[in-house]
């Protein structure tokens, strides 16, 4: 599991720049909406684009660049969103991705990371199994006062993950509240784990640190195994997308399904087990999480094994998946279905969607960088005449509200539970 | 560079907008075919990294950098989206113009059917905004994502609706161009775009020619395209197939059609050709070579896919005895009428040619093939699909009449692909790879033979640049006419640097390369635009410094 | 030796003239001062053009390349400062016509009235300006990027030439675009070349840099034109209007968009009644507007063509609310056709006297203002002739020829002309073809263009043998 191992893709790299853009002519609507990666947009050499940070992992395997301030900063300066991912593999096999993602690694593991900026989160993980510094007794008090099972106690088939953000950010709890509420009152066997829930690892794993991620994720497989769930669920995407693409990799059984609140909900909907009654007048546009998109999908990496047919046709022997399976219907079916929302898209959606910034260290490391994208996703929100902008994700309403106040906007940041809690009671 | 220097270049466009960071440095010196430039191993980077890269934002903060440059002579090379190494400096202590930060779309007109572009106006946001307007314009041969100024003024001007639309390199109307002694010209009118010749000569032909300049007579920061009707929607709705079509597009315009003809011979087929120019039929008419090397550029399924679903299953085997020399035609109509009529007419010549028309959308494995699919490719191809292995090259083709391009596509090349496949290192998609496209009812055929190679194995490149070699000899040996394709895409060969190999074509094709060089002395004479890639003079120079 | 001798001399046979009555015919009557060249020699060949420059460089005589016949109305091949004429008229041969690849190449001196019915027994046509006169040089017209009828077939400014042979003002021989290498015409023809494609060769389109160039450049002996097919049934249709309506321009922009008919063009009454009457008009009616369609086919599908694009064109004219008909006042829609196809002798505009005209590039929606303005200066200067306009839409739409004729036998029509066009030029008119003093007018306001053409010159004509006094040089 090397840097090296991707050393071919590298060379493969054609310096298109269809990276910097979102894929395929049919689907830019607009010239303002065509950009796809916030890195290149905010800072315009090529360098910062998917294919750059390629060309940088080659020069540095040949030797050619060694690690500085810079070199840092464009690789840490991402979100790591994998649009550059999706528009190359649109034409390519090339695995952008997990090359970025092993250069992270590789960074760490030659102890030039953890950025400044992405220590205390580590630290914070170490002291407290959490990334907000916040102490581990009070994990589980965003849910007092709701008559929920303990999972530690009672066996139920549903864990509901609360996750770092939902648990600990004032602004942010009551939508794990809202939730869980959901949950128990339609009568679903769900319990927590209170102070005992742990940080899945995603800021850990995303910033390269390999070990952290094994332990937590190691740790966590085993405790949801132990518990006898049947279903890992959880409101967080950040969470979702690392339990189902990412834990896989660590070659543990998993012995239960991870699901998305949006997935759950949409299937109560369905089951008529809630009925949005109540009108619900707003118009709303929707905002694809990465990790609950494109990035939720599963991909093993194939590590450079490749063969050959038909001379120099290289052959993985992993599927090539571009994120097209990510959860992209149930909140959409979710919003047509409650009474009184007018729902709008945005130009760049489902598994092209456009990053909110925050992920991947990016805000911590670089907040200026994930505030501007903050800013051009709330524009685009804008332009589409919706009152708000509703998604599924702490990470990405966190940087949304940041964002607005910051540059005086004033949309609504709306996470999609809140509307089918209204709608519903 | 010099501290001073720098500095007055920060001045001009702000500390965040220049770099001699070696970091930033690297990502301007690989490119896609810096591998088959001459040297002793094939490798990724240029020999050179750029002096350093700067950003401007205007016309007139490049001008301003170029005036800096004149002052301190330094040399300079402008690169928009940058796809090959033409893009890149061919030299040392060259300062990178990266002009990223011009994106603007100037103005669309509607009435008059153009459009002005700054350089970073990717195709495929140009022809958003001007289908909302229902206007359509030629897609840029190198992808969706590619420059459309650079396409016009400095690139080739292929693209894939060339038959109804013409080939872009005619399609230029005004231009705004800085000069490599820094003054701003201004083709056609003061203040406006809609022509760009005169008064008096055109001096869009000192600008491009067959291709453009690439880099080495200044800079364009502003181009007028003329652009055509589009009959369909004002926006596409897309939806993804998870099929070999990455996307489907829900809502075709009504009157639209993709057809497979295919025909026996050569021969037939460009009587084909002729026949559906005469008859004004075809929105685009493609060749993608045989159904062999059609179905390696499914390039939105896996290479594993494309082996297993095509090759392995023995489709492509089953496919070859039956289709011989298959090609693609989109028709269009404005009107019911129309696109009846040109449908008629379309059924009727391929019978008259002896051809049949492949019932590709409606059935077996090439349903998936779908008709979305190639209108995706056509309309907006995203073309990195042509890099299975990173590696992608034409050797010669021929701008020319279908005739002549037969003759190219006649066993010459066949022979001498089936050599290459034989010896393992090139992509085995068949002997008959060659793509072609047509302009203007078929008034003149493009022609490229493609030779795809792993840019990441040293054999593979070495042996497509032997290939490129002999194809190039037996070229001019065997007398095929029209060589100068051969030199456009200014890579070289086993044998020649790219600009050696351009005055030895020269010399055939009226020393051109000695007109270039007075051109290039005239308006430059400092030669600061680099040369890399412009005419054969760097090889000249080279040559000269080394005695 | 005798200029007259020197020229003999480099080749035997090479014929000259010298006599003043015989080279009168190369002064254009509008030129205010009338300066006759010393003589006029008539290639036959190449070669011998090849001769000629090389012996003007060294001699540094001037040399005006003329192909057509006279008169000369816009000074383009009239000497400024004497010189050697150097007439392209005995170069005639129409070296091939292509059906199948519908081309046509031919030398310089070949002419419309020799070149339209050859190429119609092949069952081709040109896209070609309103009625040349007939002893125009087919050549010289699209070297001078004259406009053309068929506006859908105009992809580009530069049609319908593709590649030249060319000799430069260095005496150098080059043939352009696809015409370029690496053999002779005649071995192209056998791997099955037609010179049709115009770019480069490589990065330089030299044929753009001779085009416009008024023969400030070099020679042009040959050039290979781009042909369209003969249609075998054609109709002709109009619409006519007392005034220029937006939504008359809006139908036109429409049938631009949609490529649906061949011939489109708009005239006036003035400069109908010349073309279609020869000048006769008592009691002829004509409109103050026509608006010229033509619409043809031919081949198998001629009938189908014709019946969905006149449908078309029905359905195209009811939703602008105007009628179309075939004919207009006492012009009906197959003569005019005839007409406009039909070189003329004398041409056409002389039908009503002396006239000068006053032409530049623009684009559709900007006629109106542009004539309504000429129009009003014209009152203010009290011109009392007649004024024929021409607007015929180039490249596809994307810009228009606007085209003033002052007819006059009353008003000082030179000064009107030279007072019109600054006029003019002021309200924004492009001069891209800069005749007389046009040339002044464009070059002095853009220096960085002017010095761009004269470095220009200075590679393919360093000595300044060519045509001197024209454009920039």
């Amino acid at each position: 599991m090397a840097l090296e191992d991707y050393k071919k893709d590298m060379m493969r790299c054609v310096r298109c720049s269809v990276c910097k853009f979102i894929p395929l002519s049919s689907l830019i609507k607009s010239w303002r909406f065509a950009y796809g990666c916030p890195s290149s947009m905010q800072k315009h050499f090529h360098a910062y684009s998917g294919g750059g940070k390629l060309i940088l992992a080659l020069s540095f395997l040949e030797g050619r660049i060694g690690y500085s301030p810079k070199l840092l900063e464009v690789i840490y300066n991402c979100s790591l969103c994998g649009m550059c991912d999706l528009t190359c593999k649109i034409g390519t096999d090339l695995e952008v991705w997990e090359i970025l993602h092993e250069f992270r690694k590789r960074c760490f593991k030659d102890g030039q990371a953890p950025l400044p900026g992405h220590k205390p989160i580590l630290d914070s993980l170490k002291n407290y199994d959490n990334v907000w510094m916040q102490p581990r007794s009070r994990r589980g008090d965003w849910a007092k006062g709701i008559n929920v099972k303990d999972a530690r106690k009672e066996k139920v088939s549903v864990l509901y993950f609360a996750g770092c953000t939902y648990s600990y950010e004032p602004q942010l709890k009551e939508i794990a509240r809202k939730t869980l509420s959901i949950l128990v009152e339609s009568g679903v066997d769900v319990g927590i784990l209170g102070n005992e829930e742990k940080c899945c690892s995603s800021p850990a794993y995303m910033i390269g640190d390999e070990e952290t991620f094994k332990k937590y994720g190691e740790e966590n497989i085993e405790r949801f195994n132990e518990l006898g769930v049947e279903i890992v669920l959880t409101s967080c995407a950040g969470c979702y997308g690392l339990f189902k693409s990412k834990y896989p990799r660590l070659g543990k059984k998993m012995n239960f399904k991870v699901m998305h609140s949006v997935e759950y909900i949409w299937n109560l909907l369905k089951e008529g087990k809630i009925k949005p009654k109540k009108s619900v007048p707003i118009s709303v546009t929707y905002h694809d999480p990465c990790h609950l998109g494109r990035l939720s999908e599963p991909r093993v990496p194939s590590h450079g094994k490749e063969r050959y047919e038909l001379n120099t046709l290289p052959i993985k022997d992993v599927p090539k998946v571009l994120g097209l399976n990510g959860v992209y219907d149930p909140p959409r079916e979710i919003l047509k279905s409650i009474p009184g929302v007018k729902f709008v898209e945005m130009e760049r959606r489902k598994e092209y969607s456009f990053c909110c910034g925050s992920g991947a260290g990016a805000r911590s490391g670089f907040p200026e960088f994930a505030e501007n994208t903050a800013l051009e996703r709330l524009e685009e929100a804008h332009s589409t005449g919706a009152d708000a902008l509703v998604t599924a994700c702490p990470w990405c309403e966190k940087n949304f509200i940041d964002a607005n106040l910051k540059f005086n906007r004033d949309l609504k940041i709306i996470d999609i539970v809140e509307l089918v809690y209204s709608s519903i009671r | 560079m010099d501290k001073e220097i720098y500095r007055i270049f920060e001045d001009i466009v702000g500390p965040e907008n220049i770099s001699a960071d070696p970091v930033i440095l690297e990502t301007y010196s690989f490119n896609w075919l810096t591998e088959f430039l001459p040297r002793s191993a094939p490798s990724k980077f240029m020999e050179h990294r750029p002096l350093a890269v700067i950003l401007p934002g205007s016309t007139d903060e490049v001008q301003k950098i170029v005036k800096v440059c004149n002052a301190y002579k330094i040399k300079f090379k402008a690169l928009s989206t940058g796809y090959g190494s033409h893009s890149l400096p061919g030299q040392e202590n060259v300062l990178v113009i990266d002009l990223k930060r011009m994106n603007r779309i100037v103005e669309i007109d509607e009435k008059n059917k153009f459009a002005v572009v700054e350089p970073y106006v990717a195709w495929a946001q140009l022809q958003a905004e001007v289908m909302k307007v229902g206007l359509f314009t030629t897609p840029v041969q190198a992808g969706s994502q590619a420059s459309v100024l650079a396409n016009l003024t400095s690139g080739w001007g292929m693209n894939t609706f060339g038959n109804h639309g013409g080939h872009n390199g005619r399609n230029v109307l005004g231009v705004e161009w800085v000069l490599p002694t820094g003054e701003i010209l201004k083709l056609g009118p003061p203040s406006e775009w809609f022509t760009g010749d005169g008064p008096g000569p055109s001096l869009r032909g000192i600008m491009r020619g067959y291709c453009g300049a690439q880099g080495g007579l200044g800079i364009f920061t502003k181009v007028g395209i003329k652009l055509h009707n589009w009959p369909g929607p004002p926006v596409l709705e897309t939806e993804p197939t998870g099929l070999i079509s990455t996307y489907s597009i829900k809502n075709l315009p009504k009157f639209i059609e993709v057809l497979s003809p295919s025909f026996d011979t050569y021969e037939d087929l460009a009587n084909f050709l002729y026949r559906v120019g005469e008859e004004e039929i075809a929105y685009s008419l493609v060749r993608v070579g045989s159904v062999e090397h059609m179905m390696t550029l499914a390039g939105s399924i896996s290479n594993k896919e494309i082996f297993e679903q095509f090759f392995e299953s023995g489709f492509v085997q089953a496919a070859k005895e039956l289709i011989k020399h298959p090609c693609v035609m989109v028709i269009f109509g404005n009107t019911e009428r129309e696109f009846n009529f040109k449908r008629k007419v379309a059924y009727e010549i391929v019978e008259e040619c002896g051809g049949k028309i492949l019932p590709v959308f409606e059935e077996g494995i090439l349903k998936k093939f779908a008709k979305e699919e190639l209108l995706v490719a056509l309309f907006g191809n995203d073309t990195h699909f042509i890099h299975h292995a990173g590696g992608f090259v034409i050797s010669a083709g021929y701008m020319g009449t279908a005739d002549a391009v037969i003759r190219h596509m006649g066993y010459p090349q066949e022979r001498l692909k089936k050599k290459y496949i034989e010896r393992g290192k090139i992509l085995a998609d068949g002997e008959d790879s060659t793509y072609h496209n047509s302009f203007e009812n078929n008034a003149y055929i493009y022609m490229e033979m493609e030779f795809h190679y792993d840019a990441a194995d040293p054999l593979s490149v070495e042996d497509s640049r032997e290939a490129i070699r002999e194809e190039r000899e037996t070229h001019a040996e065997e007398k095929l006419g029209f060589e100068p394709n051969d030199i456009a895409l200014c890579v070289g060969d086993s044998k020649m640097h790219p600009a050696q190999r351009i005055i030895e074509i020269g010399k055939r094709y009226g020393n051109f390369h000695i007109w270039q060089e007075k051109i290039k002395n005239a308006f430059d004479p400092d030669d600061l635009s680099d040369r890399s890639n412009y005419g054969g003079g760097i090889y000249i120079k080279n040559k000269k410094e080394e005695k | 030796m005798g200029i007259i001798e020197e020229l003999r001399g480099l080749r035997e046979g090479m014929e000259v003239i010298g006599e003043r009555e015989r080279l009168r015919e190369y002064i254009s009557d509008s030129a205010k001062v009338k300066v006759f060249p010393h003589c006029a020699v008539f290639p036959q060949n190449a070669e011998d053009v090849v001769k000629i420059v090389k012996w003007a460089n060294e001699k540094g005589v001037p040399l005006i390349p003329v192909s057509s016949g006279p008169p000369r109305v816009r000074g383009d091949s009239t000497p400024e400062i004497g010189g050697v004429v150097v007439d392209m008229r005995k170069m005639k041969k129409i070296l091939r016509i292509d059906r199948r690849n519908r081309v046509c190449v031919v030398e310089a001196g070949v002419t419309f009235e020799e070149l339209l019915p050859a190429l119609q027994k092949e069952g081709l046509r040109l896209n070609m300006p309103v009625s040349p006169r007939k002893n125009k040089s087919v050549l010289a017209c699209f070297l001078e990027r004259e406009p053309v009828m068929m506006p859908r077939y105009h992809w580009d400014a530069s049609d319908p030439l593709l590649c030249l042979e060319v000799v430069f003002g260095t005496g150098d021989l080059f043939r352009t675009g696809e015409a370029s290498g690496p053999f002779g015409l005649e071995e192209q023809w056998k791997i099955g070349g037609a010179q049709k494609f115009p770019l480069g060769p490589h990065q330089v389109d030299y044929f753009r840099i001779v085009q416009g160039a008024q023969g400030t450049i070099g020679i042009v002996t040959w050039a290979s034109i781009k042909c369209e097919i003969l249609p075998e049934v054609r109709e002709f249709f109009f619409l006519t209007s007392d005034e220029l309506k937006e939504n008359i321009l809006n139908f036109i922009y429409r049938l631009l968009r949609l490529d649906l008919v061949d011939e489109l063009f708009i005239l006036n009454d003035k400069n109908a009644e010349a073309l279609y009457f020869d000048g006769i008009l008592e009691g002829m009616r004509v409109p103050r507007w026509l608006i010229c369609m033509g619409i043809g086919g031919a081949g198998k599908f001629k009938e189908e063509r014709m019946n969905y694009k006149i449908s078309d064109l029905m359905d195209v004219a009811q939703s602008f609310g105007v009628k179309l008909s075939r004919s207009a006042g006492d012009i009906k829609g197959p003569e005019f056709c005839e007409k406009i196809y039909s070189p003329s002798q004398p041409y056409w505009k002389f039908r009503k006297g002396n006239f000068r005209e006053i032409f530049f590039i623009t684009t559709l929606n900007r006629t109106p203002f542009f004539i309504r303005e000429f129009l009003n200066f014209l009152s203010e200067e009290g011109y009392r002739g007649e004024v024929g306009i021409y607007i015929q839409p180039l490249v596809q739409g994307t810009s228009c020829h606007l085209e003033f004729t002052l007819y006059s036998q009353r008003d000082d029509l030179n000064g009107i002309f030279e007072k019109g066009s600054r006029f003019l030029f002021e309200k924004g008119a492009f001069f891209s073809r800069p005749y007389g003093i046009w040339s002044k007018l464009v070059y002095s306001r853009d220096s960085v263009f002017t010095e761009s053409l004269k470095k220009v010159k200075r590679i393919f004509d360093p000595r300044g043998i060519m045509n001197p006094g024209k454009l920039c040089f």
